[in-house]
């Protein structure tokens, strides 16, 4: 279990626990959750690349307690 | 707890109000995110609350209490951690709260979430921040169900149990929860090193191991052999010596037993007298004589056996275990001579390979198929030796050989031999035979029978004979000899003769008129005389009829040309007529084909619309007359009514129709120069006034007319598009002249100048150019020029022996004058140079 931190600099930022072998689809589902805005809507970023929702956190080597970008497409 | 704590130290604080400082602290710090006003906060309370403890107690006591207070401290704090975890248990990091708990030694993350709830609830004043910044519906549902959990701060957390229902709505497996921290680190560490394996070890177990099964296979076989007897190891019935005396003690009993029954039955037969039969039946007839030899193979071929000699045979070697059946005789000094015989041949080492020798004839004189490779039949087969079966009395009758032999000759004799002759040399000399041969045979006269019969004619013979000719007509001799049959075909040749007399009259008649007028009529039209029409079934009538028809066309046609001729002599001078006359004689053949070409170019509604001319009548004429009469025939057909025939060829397929209505007739071309004239007319070809100029004129006035002649500026191309159409197909001017085939022209243009000079190319063009652009070159250049020109004439003039100015030839006179043979050139008597004079 990992805790990441998703911001967007606008006012929301939540800590979400997910699994290694989540995908960022399943985490935005979560922070979707938490938020209230629909998952589909969510861009989720380190820096500049875009991570794709088929992929696993641990594939991209988010581990705990990072800090993710949170954008609204 | 909290009660408890507070009970505990009753020199600190009540928890409520500390509670509330580190509230308020709190709220000023509610909104800020960053982890320095956390730290403040925390430090704050800290000096608060030691501050409070400072208060409380006198600095006197300090050391005594210094371990007290330590442990206070410690626990003071540990209870604020607390504290201060239930007020922000959601913006703290659990992982970080669930260490802190451990080392505390609380047993689980969970059980303080769960023991947190309830206290949470004891602080109720906290809840109503909780729901502060929190805008989207779902969520809100969310946390209406799990409020005591949540508070806001710098971001939502949601417990792992709460995370882990969301997970199950949202169809994920639950979170690994971290209960299996140290699992997680040994698989961690696995990853970063794993101790080598004990090499040493693992080769002392693994031959370990190997002794084992070793031990166990050793085993295995062990118990394997102990049931199986070796063979060192004797039976045991025969190990004794008691038993083999016993065993052989049995066997002699035996044989007197069997001794014993021997004797019983041979008393037995004597009783009964049979014995005396017995012997007898053994004992006959034991002498060896001829009757035995029958069925002995002798292994020798006959011929070695001569009459009236004797030879011993004995039997022949045999193999203990051959199993061949009947005994063999054999001689032994034959067998050697075989022997030597074969050996003889060994030596002669003949080729294996024979492939043009002779080849081998079976008994019957047939021919004996080769093997392949029979060379090596011996020694696979091996060898085969002649035998023959002695008979009855041990005898072998040879007779049958003996007609073998001779029918095998006389087939041998039947056959021819492809063998040739050997060649013999040719001598120079003819031998008695070729001289027999080359003698001239006397050719014998034949004499004719039939000759000799026809001399000794009989009346008898000939009557019949002629009755035959008469009767049996092959058609040779009418046809040969030109006999013509009186009695059927009298009629048909009539016509025929009467044909040649009228092609004959044509002919006669063209000729007198000059204009030779052939006229060819195809097999089809006309039967030639010479034909026999003997049974050639034609309806004669029918056939002169349209001869006679078709031959007054033709005299129509050439009076009519005659009439056309005169014209054009009229119109043409006297002097021509020759030329003309030539020119008419033009050969008109008439034939089926012409006929049907002619037919072909026909247009179609020119005999119909009534436009026709005269000249195109008289030709169509015949044409026309047939066309008519079938008409009249369909008009009949029409008016009986029944089928009607469809006129196939008579029009052909109209090509132009409106041009033929629209445009004036055109005069035909090809019928005589007439015509051809007015055509020429008609295309403006020729000039009406000037019937003079025309092509065709004779070579003697060419020269006249050549004086006046000029080239007219005719554009040809300026003719309509429809008329050069026409033009291509039925030809303008195509008429050639061939008079001036030899008139070649060798044209030399020269360009002169104004003084008479002949110009070159270039001062040609040049001047054309100036005349042309109206303006010369400049005065500079036409100086230059002028003085280049004047040079050149200089040049020209100039001789080889003197020198431009003359100056010899002027001092060759002056010394002629002056008889001198000097020529002062300076000083006051002689000459100045001034008396040089230029030439002019």
């Amino acid at each position: 279990m990992l805790e990441i931190t998703c911001n967007d600099r606008l006012g929301k930022k939540v800590r979400v626990k997910c699994n290694d072998d989540d995908t960022i689809g399943d985490l935005k589902k979560l922070i979707a959750a938490q938020t209230g805005t629909r998952a589909d809507k969510i861009v989720l970023k380190k820096w500049y690349t875009i991570f794709k929702d088929h992929v696993t956190l641990a594939d991209y080597e988010i581990h705990d307690g990072m800090n993710l970008e949170l954008y609204y497409q | 707890m909290a009660s408890k704590t507070t009970a505990k130290c009753s020199h600190t604080l009540d928890t409520g109000e500390h509670k509330r400082i580190s509230k308020k602290m709190f709220h000023q710090h509610n909104n800020k995110n960053t982890p320095s006003a956390y730290k403040q906060v925390r430090k704050h309370n800290k000096s608060d609350h030691t501050c409070i403890v400072m208060g409380s107690k006198k600095h006197k006591e300090k050391d005594r209490e210094g371990k007290k207070k330590r442990k206070h401290r410690s626990r003071s704090r540990s209870r604020e951690r607390k504290r201060r975890h239930r007020d922000r248990s959601r913006s703290t990091d659990r992982d970080a709260l669930e260490f802190l708990q451990k080392e505390r030694g609380y047993p689980d993350s969970r059980e303080i979430a769960e023991r947190n709830q309830p206290q949470d609830n004891y602080y109720g004043d906290s809840q109503d921040y909780s729901h502060r910044d929190y805008p989207s519906s779902s969520a809100m549902e969310y946390r209406e169900e799990h409020d005591n959990n949540q508070t806001s701060g710098d971001g939502s957390i949601l417990s792992i149990e709460e995370t882990n229902r969301l997970r199950a709505k949202l169809g994920l497996k639950p979170l690994e929860v971290s209960d299996s921290k140290g699992e997680d680190k040994s698989k961690k560490s696995d990853g970063v090193h794993v101790p080598a394996v004990n090499l040493g070890q693992l080769r002392k177990t693994e031959s370990l191991r190997e002794k084992m099964v070793n031990k166990k296979t050793q085993r295995e076989m062990e118990k394997k052999l102990r049931t199986v007897k070796g063979l060192g190891d004797s039976d045991s019935e025969d190990e004794d010596a008691s038993a083999w005396v016993l065993k052989s003690r049995k066997l002699q009993q035996e044989k007197e037993m069997a001794e014993k029954r021997a004797k019983m039955l041979e008393e037995m037969d004597e009783d009964f007298g049979i014995g005396s039969l017995v012997e007898q039946e053994f004992k006959k007839d034991k002498r060896y004589t001829q009757q035995d030899l029958r069925g002995l193979k002798v292994e020798h071929s006959l011929e070695k056996f001569e009459e009236g000699r004797n030879v011993v045979l004995t039997l022949k070697d045999k193999g203990v275990l051959d199993e061949e059946e009947g005994d063999v005789l054999v001689n032994v000094n034959i067998q050697d001579d075989e022997r030597a015989e074969k050996n003889i041949e060994n030596k002669k080492s003949k080729p294996d390979y024979k492939p043009y020798d002779e080849p081998e004839y079976d008994e019957y004189g047939m021919l004996k198929p080769s093997n392949l490779l029979s060379k090596y039949d011996e020694e696979i087969e091996g060898a085969k030796k002649e035998s023959f079966v002695l008979g009855s009395g041990g005898s072998y009758d040879a007779a049958h050989e003996k007609r073998m032999a001779e029918i095998r000759q006389a087939l041998r004799s039947q056959g021819q031999s492809l063998q040739m002759a050997p060649p013999t040399l040719l001598t120079e000399y003819l031998t008695p035979e070729e001289m027999e041969a080359a003698k001239f045979k006397k050719v014998k006269k034949k004499v004719r029978k039939i000759r000799s019969k026809a001399a000794i004619l009989k009346a008898d013979d000939l009557l019949p004979l002629s009755d035959a000719t008469s009767t049996q007509d092959y058609g040779s001799r009418s046809r040969g000899r030109g006999r013509i049959e009186v009695d059927d075909t009298e009629e048909s040749n009539e016509g025929a003769e009467q044909k040649m007399d009228i092609k004959q009259e044509i002919v006669v008649q063209a000729e007198s008129d000059s204009l030779p007028i052939k006229i060819e009529l195809d097999d089809s039209d006309l039967i030639g005389p010479d034909e026999d029409l003997a049974g050639v079934a034609i309806e004669e009538e029918d056939v002169q009829n349209e001869l006679q028809g078709m031959l007054a066309r033709a005299r129509k046609l050439k009076l009519k040309k005659e009439r056309q001729a005169t014209q054009v002599i009229d119109l043409i001078k006297p002097e021509q007529e020759e030329s003309i006359s030539k020119e008419l004689a033009v050969n008109i053949i008439l034939n089926s084909t012409s006929e049907f070409c002619r037919n072909l170019g026909e247009i179609p509604t020119y005999g119909l619309a009534g436009n026709r001319e005269e000249d195109r009548e008289e030709i169509m004429d015949m044409e026309l007359e047939m066309m008519e009469q079938r008409k009249k025939k369909e008009e009949q057909d029409e008016t009986t009514g029944g089928w009607n025939e469809v006129d196939i060829d008579d029009n052909p397929v109209d090509i132009r129709p409106e041009e033929a209505s629209v445009l004036e007739e055109e005069p035909i071309a090809h019928v005589g120069v007439g015509s051809a004239l007015k055509l020429a007319m008609k295309k403006g070809y020729l000039e009406d006034e000037a019937p003079k100029k025309l092509p065709t004129l004779s070579t003697k006035y060419l020269e006249l007319q050549a004086q006046n002649y000029t080239i007219q500026d005719k554009r040809y191309d300026d003719l309509d598009e429809k008329n050069r159409k026409r033009d291509r197909y039925q030809g303008g001017m195509i008429t050639e002249f061939k008079e001036k085939d030899s008139y070649k022209p060798d044209v030399k243009l020269d360009y002169v100048d104004d003084s008479g000079r002949n110009l070159s190319a270039k001062e040609a063009f040049r001047q054309l150019s100036h005349r042309f652009h109206g303006k010369g070159s400049g005065k500079k250049k036409t100086e230059k020029r002028s003085k280049k020109v004047e040079e050149e004439l200089l040049m020209k003039r100039m001789s080889s022996t003197d020198t431009p100015l003359n100056t010899l030839s002027l001092l060759k006179d002056k010394q002629k004058t002056e008889k001198s043979p000097y020529i002062v050139l300076s000083g006051s008597k002689g000459f100045t140079s001034n008396n040089i004079v230029k030439p002019t």
